[in-house]
């Protein structure tokens, strides 16, 4: 036991730094596709069929492909047809977004569509416009609807963040890694990560569970 | 005249769901639309408003030619609508439901709409839920407030889709006797519905739909008592003996 909490002390500053970078790039490509998502439900919402085509285009896309092999592509294989070198940290911000914004987009778009059609025409019929119905109606109740499942997007994406490792992104996983490298102690050093990312995951968790308790307001 | 429909055509896709249908409504006057499922009632009347566009004919409310409105929302203001699912707004309590329309378009002050928002409760009978929130409701006090809702915004038409098909039969009395208040001040309604009893006592016409079309219409004693067409008296028939 003493060796295993003397080992932690010995590791934390570097598994720290690793978390934080962990939580940067999370937090960062959730802002990104934050945007992101909601530009593209507004498209894949549209009557216009040219811009639902494009929507469900990029989700395919976005859902076919996974996070490692995109991370890879962009970051090596990119980097070899254009000739550059890509920061470790622009390429995994970018690989996140592309990802969260596609899934985050299917949140928005479900959450505005499961609201009741009947209370849009009812206020339609009272005189009011598309833009006061959405702002007053729709998005209320929509949002109410997408928070568990962004909160949960939220906790995917922050565990995506390990993948990242493979393009050298020195991450909480990434300088787990470079420590076994070093000891030579599995065991305990991915014991530290996995306590690490638990812990953090189970924050937003119940943060998650307190937001949806504070939304409940009609029963 | 307060709605003139003339050859009105509607389909949706390939399926034309009305045929030339024509039919007046006069100041003050009550209508009932009766017919068997998906003979087109509720299409009619979403074509009053412009919740439907329709393909064909003209239709004029208050010498307003509804298919080529410039203002469709300054429109539908003059015409309140009830709904056969009430359709309140869930994230709204009993009075937001009723005064939001008339403060986000700026007709009224917020305390002045409360205040109609009251009497037209007091009026319904539901004073004491101003304060709740719609999932707390019975389906008859959902109907009624979404009634009041409409009349907050002083109509001068009020269109009812089957008020009452959704509710358990215990809370049917409670919203037709609200309607049959509204009909007695003069409100001008056109009513779709399968209370032949409410149709019979509270309408000055009845209108009988299939398939699309007006198949007979008069006044209720007339059209009940003696139906020309076969086709509504077998509709009677089967309405008025279930069993
Ligand atoms: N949005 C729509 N898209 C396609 N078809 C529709 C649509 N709305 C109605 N219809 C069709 O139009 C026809 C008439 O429908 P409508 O709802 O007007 O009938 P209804 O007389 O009100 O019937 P009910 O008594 O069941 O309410 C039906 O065949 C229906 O399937
Ligand atoms: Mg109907």
């Amino acid at each position: 036991m003493e060796h295993y909490l003397g080992l932690f002390a010995e590791c934390w500053p570097s598994l720290l730094s690793g978390l934080g970078t962990t939580i940067f790039i999370a937090a960062a490509s959730l802002f990104f596709a934050f945007f992101l998502g909601i530009i593209l439900a507004v498209m894949g919402l549209s009557p216009y069929r040219p811009l639902q085509a494009i929507y469900h285009f990029y989700i395919y896309l976005v859902r076919g492909v996974p996070v490692m092999i995109f991370a890879l592509f962009l970051f090596f294989g990119m980097g070899a047809l254009l000739h550059l070198q890509f920061n470790p940290i622009f390429a995994a911000i970018l690989t996140l977004t592309v990802n969260a914004s596609a899934y985050l987009a299917e949140i928005f778009r479900g959450g505005i569509q499961a609201v009741d059609q009947g209370q849009v025409e009812a206020a339609r019929s009272l005189g009011l416009g598309h833009l006061k119905t959405l702002q007053k109606i729709v998005l209320p109740q929509a949002i109410k609807i997408m928070i568990p499942p962004i909160i949960n997007q939220f906790i995917t994406t922050l565990k995506d963040t390990s993948i990242l490792s493979v393009i050298s992104v020195r991450e909480l996983t990434m300088n787990s890694q470079i420590i076994i490298a070093k000891n030579y102690m599995p065991f305990e050093v991915y014991s530290y990560a996995a306590i690490m990312y638990f812990v953090v995951i189970m924050a937003l968790s119940l943060f998650a569970r307190w937001v949806e308790r504070r939304l409940r307001y009609d029963d | 005249m307060m709605i003139d429909v003339r050859n009105l055509m509607k389909s949706f896709g390939n399926t034309l769901v009305l045929k030339d249908v024509s039919f007046q409504v006069n100041a003050g006057e009550v209508v009932c639309i009766i017919g068997p499922s998906g003979s087109g009632k509720s299409t009619l009347l979403r074509c009053l408003n412009r919740l439907e566009e329709a393909q064909g004919g003209s239709i004029q409310v208050f010498d307003t030619d509804v298919r080529h409105l410039k203002e469709v929302n300054a429109f539908r203001r003059r015409i309140g609508m009830v709904f056969q699912m009430f359709n309140l707004f869930a994230n709204c309590t009993v009075m937001e439901n009723i005064v939001l329309a008339p403060v986000e378009l700026g007709l009224m002050t917020r305390a002045a709409a409360e205040a109609k928002g009251m009497e037209l409760l007091e009026m319904v009978g539901l004073a004491d839920k101003r304060d709740v929130y719609p999932s707390t409701l019975s389906g008859g006090q959902k109907q009624r407030i979404a009634i009041v809702r409409a009349l907050e915004m002083n109509p001068e038409i009020m269109l009812f889709d089957e008020p009452t098909s959704a509710l358990d039969p215990e809370m049917v009395g409670e919203v037709l006797k609200v309607m049959q208040k509204l009909a007695q001040k003069g409100m001008t309604m056109v009513v779709v519905t399968h209370e032949m009893g409410f149709a019979r006592e509270v309408a000055d016409r009845v209108i009988f739909m299939a398939d699309g079309v007006i198949v007979e219409e008069g006044k209720p004693q007339d059209l009940f008592s003696h139906p020309q067409q076969e086709r509504t008296q077998k509709f009677l028939n089967c309405v008025l003996n279930p069993i």
